[in-house]
């Protein structure tokens, strides 16, 4: 959808460099953004708190709701075992290789996955 | 920082969405529906706990209350998909689906679970209390099931009908579910009637680069490759 999004109204958005921001406005504070939400080290509202503080109340209120919405999606698409369709697997080939995408736990062989010790 | 209002169809919607498991659900009781959802804020509160724990093992036998009417294989589950979403397979979904009496059960607790942690997720990052949950209320939960929903391209049954992605057809075997995670999506990321047509979508704040960018990191971060 990022590179979707970029394609359809013709801004040179670059999927494939995700942790530098893609070349979004704003890219990197928005990862930076989302990257604190999840570091278990920082106390609740601090990452929301400098979004507020640099883009305002209401930019940070809807950064936030996206996180929100996409903590909720993996776990709907993780859950149901959505499978990647034809069109997203063969578009989305140079954006998984940059970000090392098949790596992922959820992306690889069942045989692979951690079962426990011993 | 001063505590602005939050806006207030994400406030309605969190209410709304956590106020709707006090009422019997299709698969699930009302009781079953709260304690799916206490067992989310369980679990979360335990984040370092590995995926192949199974929090039923530590079950007290004498255990009483709402939490006491999950089975087993609902409670890790949550736990599950609540911590480790990035590791469940197709062949741990065909056990906990058979520990459940239905595949429905599945879906529509996948629906909660899925709602419940944006929601929390949500609470957590703006640094607000989590939304109380509800007294469940008497009645009995519907069990209608989809006519001609199967296992076709998911590890779980789908129904045909509107197609809004891969993503949201998960749910489809359970349209209650399906409208709890449509609405936090509505008002959480962007309606899903713009979400394949409108590319310039914005709220007056984020544009929809933005948008997908916060999307696709916090996929990321949740090591969730779709």
């Amino acid at each position: 959808m990022l590179s979707l999004s970029g394609n359809r109204t013709g801004e040179n958005v670059d999927a494939a460099r995700l942790g530098e921001g893609a070349g979004v406005d704003d890219g990197p504070l928005l990862v930076d953004f989302v990257d604190r939400c999840f570091d278990p080290e920082q106390p609740f509202g601090a990452a929301f708190g400098e979004l507020y503080e640099r883009r305002g109340h209401a930019f940070a209120v809807d950064a936030a709701a996206v996180v929100a919405a996409f903590h909720m999606m993996t776990r709907v698409a993780d859950g149901s075992g959505t499978p990647l369709d034809s069109s997203l697997e063969s578009i989305s080939h140079e954006i998984r290789a940059g970000n090392s995408l098949d790596d992922m736990d959820s992306r690889r062989l069942e045989s692979e996955l951690p079962v426990g010790p011993g | 920082m001063t505590q602005h209002p939050i806006r207030a169809d994400l406030v309605d919607t969190h209410e709304a969405v956590i106020a709707s498991l006090g009422r019997p659900g299709t698969f699930w009781t009302s009781a079953e529906r709260v304690a799916i959802a206490a067992t989310v804020r369980d679990a979360a509160g335990q984040p370092d706990r590995p995926p192949w724990y199974n929090p039923s093992d530590d079950r007290d036998p004498d255990e009483d209350g709402d939490r006491a009417s999950l089975p087993a294989a609902a409670i890790d589950a949550i736990w599950r998909l609540t911590n480790h979403p990035s590791t469940v397979t197709g062949s741990w979904c065909a056990s906990t689906i058979a520990g459940l009496d239905e595949p429905e059960h599945y879906v529509e607790l996948l629906g909660i679970v899925a709602a419940v942690n944006a929601i929390d997720r949500f609470a957590r990052i703006v640094d607000r209390p989590l939304v109380e949950l509800p007294v469940p209320s008497p009645g009995q939960p519907t069990r209608q099931r989809v006519a001609g929903a199967a296992v076709t391209t998911h590890w779980v049954p789908t129904a045909r009908g509107e197609f809004n992605g891969m993503v949201l057809q998960s749910l489809t075997a359970v349209p209650a579910a399906e409208s709890l995670v449509h609405e936090v999506v509505g008002t959480h990321y962007m309606p899903i009637a713009v979400m394949l047509s409108d590319w310039d979508y914005d709220r007056g704040t984020l544009n929809r680069r933005q948008i997908e960018l916060i999307a696709a990191r916090t996929s990321f971060k949740n090591d969730c490759f779709y």
